[in-house]
């Protein structure tokens, strides 16, 4: 490329014969239409040319000086608009290539797409892998801090269709992004709450012999947490290795998710109904990639489902109750029900391979991470199952139901019960080292997360005699939080380092039984059967769904997908996938 | 070739400075002695210079100048590697683009359209996916 310059600097910019300018007339074209004119014209005229030629830079400026001295205003109103165009420069073609790319890596993706349709050689820089990569490094599956986009990561589905074709086709995304594929969408790394404390590098906890709240005097118990069935399905799962790939061009990666991210924002999507339970449906989960949906329902029922094609593969019969709560990935099935019981099943053949007793009402949720699971209970208390060191102990502070329990960090629980706060649990300590108290009424889902506090777009519901606690003005940051929704209405959004609450989100009119969170949105479903779909950052209602005739007692989210269901015993799929 | 005398230190010397002419590095030396203080970029993180899309109002007045400069001052700055001048550089031509249609951006750089009607329509419709906002 220097010596590419070097060659061209004898020229200057105007005259580099590499480029083209053909717009313009050169000095052959008028050298013919002077071979028109009589012969003492013409040998005038090309005097002056060859004079002006030889001429050195300053002589040159003299001599234009005196040309333009002599103009009378029609002469100079023809060189002022014959300047307008030849002036100009096509950087993209005149810069050295990085330089270019350099240029049109500040442009957005519309600007780009524009800027491939201007000529052939802008084209190619336009459609560069460069430029397009760097876009896609900047939007997909986060939002830019330029432009406020984020852009679906669609990462799951990709995998799907690879497994599933035997096409060698795979993302080229998943080349660098290995870190975002955890096996369950709950898995959130955030940095450590508590400084004096930093979170513990031990994937399991600590079994020390003399755990307070260990020892339930029931022997059975821990011999069924050891079973041998158990610990193959308890077995490390979620890394996957990237085979070789054919790359598709970052660009048409870039357009695809796009396309999804546009019907997000325009609430462009088709909805699929899935019947089959018999009584109301109160949990779900499913997996794009897996191609599975799982729900369970009143009618003390757990059924597996195809997702793409809504049959229903199998019946998980065994519960006496309504099954209240459900948790799946890649080998085992966990759920809870009324019955007091938890139960774990390979739901590939639909054995239920054990079941956990001890609660003393009935379970209404649990999570599980790695080896642990949490529960909670009608009884007031959580359980803290470890299929690890097969021991299990008890946290006991809710005075009411315990609605939802989320572990997070490993090492730290979240809860949230009738009795309308919110607890943060120290999993080593097995006590409770916060309370967010501020709902009026039974708090039923919380979900940690991390939001993004621009100040241009936030502020919108912050409550004002909570002075928020936004220390620093730095857009990058984003701030651990923990979001709630209660049967008062409304949402509510909690610092996780300050236990402020930070936002309250306001829009439906009866109380909020479920939400889900990604990384760019959020969803909601109320009892009055309607479901909003949330700008997380910003807490805008987006959209609001209606179609369930009966309140909406779960939600969940993919990239493409709302799933929700409700007691009116159906599964609605909002998909946005469409063109 | 042009010189320039710079205080090394010790000892003055003579720094070679070809590709560069005289009223191009008059106008690069404008700015770095206006920028003489900015706090050093902390690391060449190509990301967070990316980030900041901002030109502030001196430097926008600064490179507010003919194509012609604004092109010597890039290849300037490319030369000489200063990266925020070349940044500023880079990102005033960006600005140029943004926001124009084809034929907008044509009379602005002066290019000639050399597609075919027929191959036009065809990236027209490839690149469509990107207006529907």
């Amino acid at each position: 490329m220097q010596k590419f310059i070097e060659q061209n600097r004898k020229y200057c910019q105007r005259h580099r014969p590499d480029l083209k300018r053909m717009k313009e007339t050169t000095i052959d074209d008028l050298k013919e239409q002077v071979e028109k004119l009589p012969e003492s014209e013409r040998e005038k005229i090309i005097k002056i040319w060859s004079l002006f030629s030889t001429s050195t830079p300053s002589c040159r400026h003299l001599i234009l000086e005196g040309i333009l001295a002599q103009c009378c205003l029609p002469q100079l109103s023809f060189i002022s608009n014959r300047l307008q165009g030849i002036i100009r420069i096509d950087f993209i073609a005149a810069l050295p290539k990085e330089l270019a790319i350099h240029v049109l890596s500040y442009l957005d993706a519309i600007s780009l797409c524009r800027a491939a349709q201007v000529c052939k050689l802008w084209r190619r820089l336009a459609d560069d892998e460069v430029v397009w990569h760097k876009l896609c490094e900047q939007h997909i599956d986060k939002k830019c801090p330029k432009c406020g986009w984020g852009i679906p990561s669609l990462l799951e589905q990709k995998r799907a269709k690879n497994k599933d074709s035997i096409s060698n086709e795979i993302d080229p995304y998943l080349a660098y992004v290995t870190t975002t594929c955890s096996s369950t969408t709950l898995d959130i790394h955030y940095p450590s709450i508590d400084q004096s404390q930093p979170s513990s590098p031990s994937p399991t906890l600590p079994s020390t012999p003399n755990t307070p709240n260990y020892d339930s005097q029931d022997e059975s118990q821990r011999v069924r947490l050891s079973d041998d069935r158990l610990s193959a399905l308890f077995s490390d799962s979620s890394s996957f290795t990237c085979e070789n790939s054919i790359r598709r061009p970052w660009k048409e990666v870039y357009a695809e998710r796009q396309r999804v991210e546009f019907n997000w924002r325009k609430g462009r999507y088709n909805v699929k109904t899935l019947k089959g339970h018999v009584d109301g449906i109160m949990c779900l989960q499913f997996d794009d990639r897996k191609n599975r949906l799982i729900t369970g329902s009143y009618d003390s029922t757990v059924r597996v489902w195809n997702l793409e094609t809504g049959e229903i593969i199998r019946v998980l019969t065994g519960h006496t109750r309504c099954v209240r709560g459900l948790q799946f990935d890649h080998a085992k099935l966990i759920t809870c029900s009324m019955d007091h019981t938890l139960r774990v099943w390979n739901y590939h053949t639909g054995k239920c391979i054990t079941k956990l007793e001890g609660h003393t009402g009935g379970v209404l949720t649990l999570h599980f991470v790695d080896y642990i699971v949490a529960s909670g209970s009608t009884d007031t208390t959580i359980k803290i199952w470890n299929f690890s060191s097969h021991r299990c102990f008890t946290l006991i502070g809710h005075r009411e139901w315990v609605n939802k329990v989320v572990i997070f960090q490993k090492t730290q629980l979240l809860s949230c019960s009738d009795d309308h706060t919110i607890r943060i649990w120290d999993l080593t300590l097995q006590s409770c080292t916060r309370i967010f108290d501020g709902h009026n009424a039974p708090v039923q889902c919380i979900q940690p997360t991390y939001l993004h506090m621009n100040p241009i777009t936030t502020l919108t519901t912050i409550d004002d005699d909570q002075p928020c606690n936004r220390n620093s003005k730095n857009d990058d940051n984003l701030t651990p939080v923990i979001i709630s929704s209660s049967l008062d209405n409304v949402i509510k959004v909690w610092s996780l380092q300050t236990g402020d609450c930070l936002r309250t989100l306001f829009g439906h009119e009866e109380g909020v039984w479920s939400l889900a969170v990604d990384k760019l949105r959020l969803v909601s479903g109320a009892q009055d059967g309607v479901i909003k779909i949330w700008d997380k950052d910003s807490g805008n209602c987006m959209h609001t769904l209606i179609g369930h005739c009966g309140a909406v007692t779960c939600v969940a989210l993919s990239d493409t997908k709302v799933i929700t269901v409700g007691d009116d015993a159906e599964i609605r799929i909002w998909d946005f996938t469409g063109q | 070739m042009y010189f320039y005398k710079i205080d090394v230190g010790e000892t003055d010397q003579s720094i070679p400075l070809p590709n560069v002419n005289e009223k191009v590095l008059r106008k690069v030396l404008e700015w770095c002695e206006h920028h003489v203080n900015d706090p050093q970029p902390t690391n060449d993180d190509d990301d967070s210079r990316r980030r900041n899309t901002e030109i502030d109002d001196w430097d926008q007045r600064f490179l507010n100048v003919e194509q012609d400069m604004l092109f010597e001052i890039i290849l300037a700055a490319n030369y000489l590697d200063i990266k925020p001048l070349l940044d500023i550089g880079c990102k005033t031509v960006a600005n140029m683009i943004k926001g124009k249609s084809p034929e907008e951006i044509r009379s602005t750089f002066n290019i000639v359209n050399d597609f075919t009607p027929e191959e036009e329509e065809q990236i027209r419709k490839e690149n469509e996916w990107a207006e529907d906002r």
